[in-house]
Formats: C-alpha cells, structure tokens, sequence
C-alpha cells in the first residue's frame, strides 16, 4: 500500500488551529480565565469558588505558619486545655466541647482528634485509637 | 329526528375581500405569527425580510454587491444598488397581488420571493410604505398609507442604479413594535453567509462573509471545532461541516438564501449523502447518529422551483430532487475527504469515539436498568410530590424539585412542603465533579443516575418533571460548592435544562434576630447588623449552619409562595465551556495562582 503524498504540505493552509480532541473542548481553553467575557454564570461560579477554596485554604485544610496547626486541632487542643483536670477525659465528651468553637459535624472532628493522638502530639490516648500505618480505624467513641 | 333550526345562512352572507383587506385581515397566511418583535421569526422581521429578499435577488443576479439596511425606532430603509424595478410598473409591483418578475426565468433563477406576494403584504401591513426605483439617471416613486396609494412622482436623479423601500409597520396590525438588535443583527448575518461577496450594512456597521458556510459552521462553533471545517462550493450546492464534542447534531438548511428551520428534502440529502460518503472513504458501515453525532454544518442549494410547505418557507418539500441531491452531496464529501486527509482522520477518530462511547453505553444502560429493577422501582433519596411539569401539555409549571445536601436538611422541608407540588432529592454529602467525565458516568455513580431518574430526563430534557430544579444546599460555604459541582454536572450534560431557566438557587437565611415580640431572618452579615439595631437590647442572634438547623414550623415560610429564588442565567453559551474547565477541570496550577490573586479574606 502506497503512503498518500502530503497534500498542501504539512498543516492544511492558515486555519485556526485545531483543538486537540480529548477532555470536554481541551485544556488551551483552562489557561486565562480573565480572557473569558463576563456573565451572570461566570459571576455565579467564580464566587462560589473563590469563597469556597479561600475558606478551605484559610481556616481548614493548611496548618498555620505559627503554630503548625489547622483550625479543627487548634479548636479540639483548646478543649482539651479549658477540660484539662489531669485525668482521662472522653473523647466524645472532647469532641461536644469542640463543636461549641468548630460549626461543624462531630465526625470530622473525632477523625481529627484521633490522628493527633496517633501522631502523640501533646495527646495520650487510652483504647484503641487505629492505625495511620494499616488504616484501621478507632473503636467507637462511648 | 331533524326538526330544521332557523339559521340565516344566505347570500348576503358571501363576501369577497379585496387582496388588500385579505392580507390584513389573515395576517398570519402571509407572515406567520405577528408576535411583538421579541422573538427571531415574529411578524415585522418578516416584513424586514421580504423586502431585503428582493434586494439580495438582485445580487444574485449579479447586480450590485452592496445593500444598506437602516432600522430607527419603527422606520426601515433598504436600498440596494442592483437594478431597479422597471420605471412603468412600480406601483403595480408594490401592490397588486400576483404581480412581479419572478415568474420570468430569463429576468430572475433561483429566487425565494416567487409568489409575487411579499413585498404587497409589507405595503399592506404599513402605515407608511414608499417606494422608490432608480434607473439610467431617472427615478419613480411612490408612497402609501395601509396599502393605499397616496402620491406618485417621476424625474431625474443622480443616484446610481437600485430600488429604495422605506416602511413603518401598521400599530394598527402590531401591538407592540420594538425591533431587537440582536434578531436583526443575526438575519443580516445570515445573509452574508449565504451570499458570500455581498455587502450588507445594518445601521452603519458593515458585514461581509467571504468564504460562506464555512463562516457559518466557524460563527456556529466557535472555540469547539475539532478540526478545521469542509467546505464545499457549487453554482447550486453549498456545503460546509465539522466535529465538535457537543452531545448533538447541529444543521443550518438553506434554499435560495432562505433559512429553512424545518429542513425538509434538502436537509434529509445532506444528512444521508454525508453518511454514504464517510462509509466510502473509510470503507466502513458506519450509522447514520454515530457519523453526525457532534457535528455541526450547513447546506445551502439553489433551486429553480423551489416548493415549501407555506409561505412562511420553512421546510422544502420537492421530493424529486432528493436522488439526485444524495448522490452530489456524497461525491463531493468524498472528495473533500481525499483532499484534506488529516481532518479527514481526526473526523475518522471523533466518529470511532462515538461508535465506542454507544456501545459501552449500551452495555452499561443494560447492567443498571437490571440492577435498579432489582432492588427497587422506587429512588430512594426522592420525596415526590403529586403533580408534575408536563412541557407539552403545559401543565405543572409551578412544581419544584428541591435538591439537598444531605439528610438533616431534607427532614425540615420534606415536613413542611405542599405535597402537591415540591419535591425533594437528598444528595449525601458531595456529588462527583462531572467537569471532565463521560455520560457513562451517570450510569456508574448511583447518586447521579438516581437525580437524573428523579427528572426523567435520561431520554430527552422534553421529559423533565419539575417546572423549577432549585439548588437549596445549605448557606455555608460547602454549600456553595455543592452548587458548583451540580452546576457543572447539569451544565455538561443537561444544558437545554439551564437554557430553559428551569435552575434556581435557593435563599435562605443565615441568621435569625429575635426578642420576645419580633423576629427577623436575614441572609448576610449586614442584615444581621442593621437587625440587630434595630431590635435593640435583648436580641438574641442564632447563626444557621445548615438548613437543617431551621425548624420545620419556621421553614415553611422559606419555601412557601414569598421564597427566594435566583435563577441560573446563562448569557454567553460559548463561555461555558471555558468557565467549567477553568474551575473544576485539571488546571490545578493555574487555579492555585488564581486563588492565591483573588483570596476572600472575612473581616470577623
């Protein structure tokens, strides 16, 4: 079978360049979103956004360059410290007092309590607390 | 038993309406619907329409290759430099019926405006209409009022060659008469595609189309296309089509420069003939959806006698022609497929795609439909309501789907809807990011297949149960991602349901402010505080988390005929898909630098 020869030589004439196929329109479009003109949608989405991402990037997902904390540790340690009678305390009772500065569910904020007692970051756990080796969880909190 | 009832049914009874009264007394036979200027095909674009017709049939004769177009207030002016109507009959061509040049193929081949019809029903349905024609240095003119003669005029000019038409639409016949720019804007544009080389100036600003339909489909497309478009061009043929990844087919028919919105013979050819010719130059048996799916064209013919199915031209209906047309629409994809092989293979490449995409699809449809009619009929996360939104009928307008964050939030409004007409679906916790997924996500993610189930929109958006999809996840700033998320999920595979206005957003509080007497809701910080001022001392502030944090007895207030709805608008549909991808696609480090230049930063 013979090769086609190469008609108008290389890409066709002086056409837009094509997008690449792949992805929904192609990511050359992702680039300079100040390019695109704006719009009630482009209002709406951007500020849902920009609220959302500044808020998890501010006040939950990266530890403070003070004190190396995120919001959710430094509100259980506080608890810890205003509860703190020098005897064991229990960790649902930690977890209510928490959600008195934290507004939000008591899961997020045992999950965190018990990966900083298996970090043993100023925090001595009694019981089963899992593993952050295996993954295996912690007993429930009674 | 027929006891004869008295009637007075006789001849006095029988009139015969002058072609003139006839024209404004069933209005609709001539022009379509009468409208008020809002929509595309209401009844003075038409009028607009009929008069610049005849202008472009000038050029295709090959007489002037500029038209000027002027739109003010309610006046229209159109003068076009071809060659003016004959001197003697000028009168007689604006306002006898049946009366033209149109009949004669030595004068005028391939025309739309062939009933001899349309420039009598603009003089009709005017109370101002002039007319002037231009020809060797000598002019004739004429002016009306309601399709009736006022004055005539002859003699000499210095203007060049051509026919002027001003006219105002009768208020009489059109209730309101407001020309929108963007209507008028698109029709010119149309014509320019259509007729490349000719000029056409709409209030000043010129357009021009050299290369026709291939502007067309490029205008259409946009940023979409996946490879640069085919163009084809005959004296009678003109065709032009690309890929893009829309999930639908998108054709533009021409005959004689008229749009033909309801395709007809022509249309049925260019879509056979293009599937023929993929399957001849690939050697292949492909179908007919799976070569056209995402594809966008047009096609323009020329046709000596054209025959449309009224006079509003919208489907062509001269049946002998299809063969003949097959065969040429096919011949000359081939040979556009030959001559530009590398968007030949990427057209190859988008085709193959689909035909795969089908026939996971189809499997994986298979496996769902079964595992849903196992365990049960029912979706689980939707409280139905009685009524439904029933788009043909026009019924069930007022319905409404709720959709939650998560259980706590149902409860409250699940006890306190109206049962007849608000429904709820539940979501746990976050939907899936559909930004960069395929439809057969929605078969493998429950939660997504279950939400599309609820609208019944899986065959078409025609289905779509609830007059409103209201958005009503909590005011917290997870929320707000929720709305992003189903935004992206109904933008990418749902779009006529956001073009229809069918999504809102629902308001609700944040803050409640209360003492023993009053009590107020306020939904944001500075409510609050001017709240707060208001009820003095003793005001107790309860910031709502979530809806779930809202009485069921309070809520019903929230949802009830005073609720806070903002609607989902989208203005520019090109920018869509550059907005989803930008914000919830793969761009990780341009997102990161644009969230580090534009941080929201609460002042507590």
């Amino acid at each position: 079978m013979s090769e086609q020869p190469e008609l108008f030589g290389g890409d066709e004439l002086a056409l837009p360049v094509p997008v690449e196929q792949g992805g929904s329109g192609g990511n050359a479009m992702a680039r300079d979103i100040g390019a695109v003109e704006d719009g009630p949608l482009k209002r709406l989405v951007n500020g849902n956004f920009l609220n959302y991402a500044s808020y998890v990037i501010r006040d939950r997902a990266i530890p403070d360059v003070d004190d190396g904390l995120k919001p959710v540790q430094r509100r259980i340690l506080h608890s810890l410290f205003m509860n703190d009678d020098g005897k064991f305390i229990k960790v649902a009772n930690i977890v209510g007092y928490s959600m008195q500065f934290h507004p939000h569910g008591d899961a997020s904020i045992e999950d965190a309590l018990v990966t900083l007692a298996n970090k043993q970051y100023l925090i001595e756990g009694q019981g089963n607390f899992g593993s952050l080796r295996t993954g295996d969880p912690a007993a429930v909190s009674r | 038993m027929s006891a004869a009832r008295k009637h007075n049914y006789d001849e006095s009874k029988i009139k015969t309406l002058s072609s003139l009264e006839h024209i404004r007394k069933r209005t609709g036979m001539y022009i379509g619907r009468v409208g008020d200027g809002s929509h595309y095909d209401d009844g003075i674009y038409v009028l607009v329409k009929e008069v610049v017709d005849n202008a472009i049939d000038e050029f295709i004769m090959g007489y002037g290759d500029r038209v000027t177009v002027a739109v003010e207030g309610t006046r229209v002016t159109v003068r076009d430099y071809g060659r003016g109507i004959p001197l003697g009959k000028v009168v007689e061509c604006v306002s006898r019926i049946n009366t033209g040049a149109k009949y004669n193929d030595e004068v005028f081949q391939f025309s739309v405006g062939l009933n001899g019809v349309g420039t009598k029903a603009v003089n009709a349905l005017s109370s101002l209409f002039m007319v002037k024609s231009h020809r060797d240095g000598e002019f004739a003119s004429a002016e009306f009022k309601k399709g009736k003669l006022i004055r005539e005029e002859k003699g000499r000019t210095g203007e060049p060659d051509g026919t002027l038409i001003v006219f105002e639409p009768d208020p009489a016949i059109f209730d309101t008469i407001v020309f929108l720019p963007e209507h008028l804007k698109r029709r010119i544009q149309l014509y320019t595609f259509l007729n490349a080389g000719l000029t056409i100036e709409l209030n000043g600003t010129a357009f021009l189309s050299r290369d026709g339909l291939r502007d067309l489909v490029e205008d259409e497309v946009g940023d979409e296309a996946l490879y640069p478009a085919f163009h084809h061009r005959s004296k009678t043929l003109e065709l032009a089509f690309t890929h893009t990844n829309r999930f639908e087919e998108t054709f533009l028919s021409f005959v004689n420069g008229q749009y033909t919105s309801d395709g007809g013979t022509h249309l049925s050819a260019f879509r056979e003939g293009l599937v023929k010719a993929f399957n001849e130059y690939s050697k292949g048996k492909f179908e007919g959806d799976d070569v056209r799916d995402g594809m966008a064209g047009g096609m323009a013919i020329r046709l000596k006698e054209p025959v449309f199915e009224s006079q509003t031209k919208n489907k062509l209906g001269n049946t002998e022609i299809r063969g003949d047309l097959v065969q040429q629409v096919r011949e000359a994809v081939v040979d556009l497929l030959h001559r530009n092989p590398k968007a030949a293979e990427k057209a190859l490449l988008k085709i193959e795609e689909t035909v795969k995409l089908r026939k996971e699809l189809q499997s994986i449809k298979k496996i769902a439909r079964e595992r849903s009619r196992a365990t049960s009929i029912r979706v689980p996360q939707l409280k139905d309501c009685k009524l439904h939104f029933d788009r043909k009928a026009g019924t069930g307008l007022e319905t409404m789907l709720f959709i939650t964050e998560g259980q706590s939030a149902a409860g409250s409004i699940t006890s306190t809807r109206d049962v007849a007409t608000q429904a709820v679906f539940t979501l746990r916790g976050k939907p899936l990011n559909t930004c960069d997924l395929n439809r057969d996500v929605m078969y493998k993610n429950e939660e997504l297949y279950n939400l599309m189930r609820s609208l019944d929109v899986e065959e078409s958006v025609e289905r779509l149960r609830y007059g409103k999809v209201i958005l009503a996840t909590d005011a917290d700033v997870d929320g707000l991602h929720i709305r992003n998320l189903l935004l992206t999920f109904f933008l990418r595979f749902f779009e006529p349901i956001v073009h229809g206005g069918h999504i809102h957003i629902l308001e609700t509080p944040l803050f409640r402010v209360r003492n023993a007497k009053r009590t107020i809701y306020c939904y944001s910080e500075a409510e609050r505080d001017a709240a707060v001022k208001e009820i003095g001392r003793g005001a107790e502030v309860t910031r709502f988390k979530g809806l779930g944090e809202i009485s069921p007895g309070e809520f019903k207030q929230f949802i009830g005929p005073v609720m806070r709805l903002t609607p989902v608008v989208v203005e520019n549909r090109h920018s869509i898909p550059s907005i989803l991808n930008f914000y919830m696609g793969r761009n990780t480090p341009e997102r990161r630098q644009y969230i580090m230049d534009n941080l929201v930063v609460e002042h507590e």
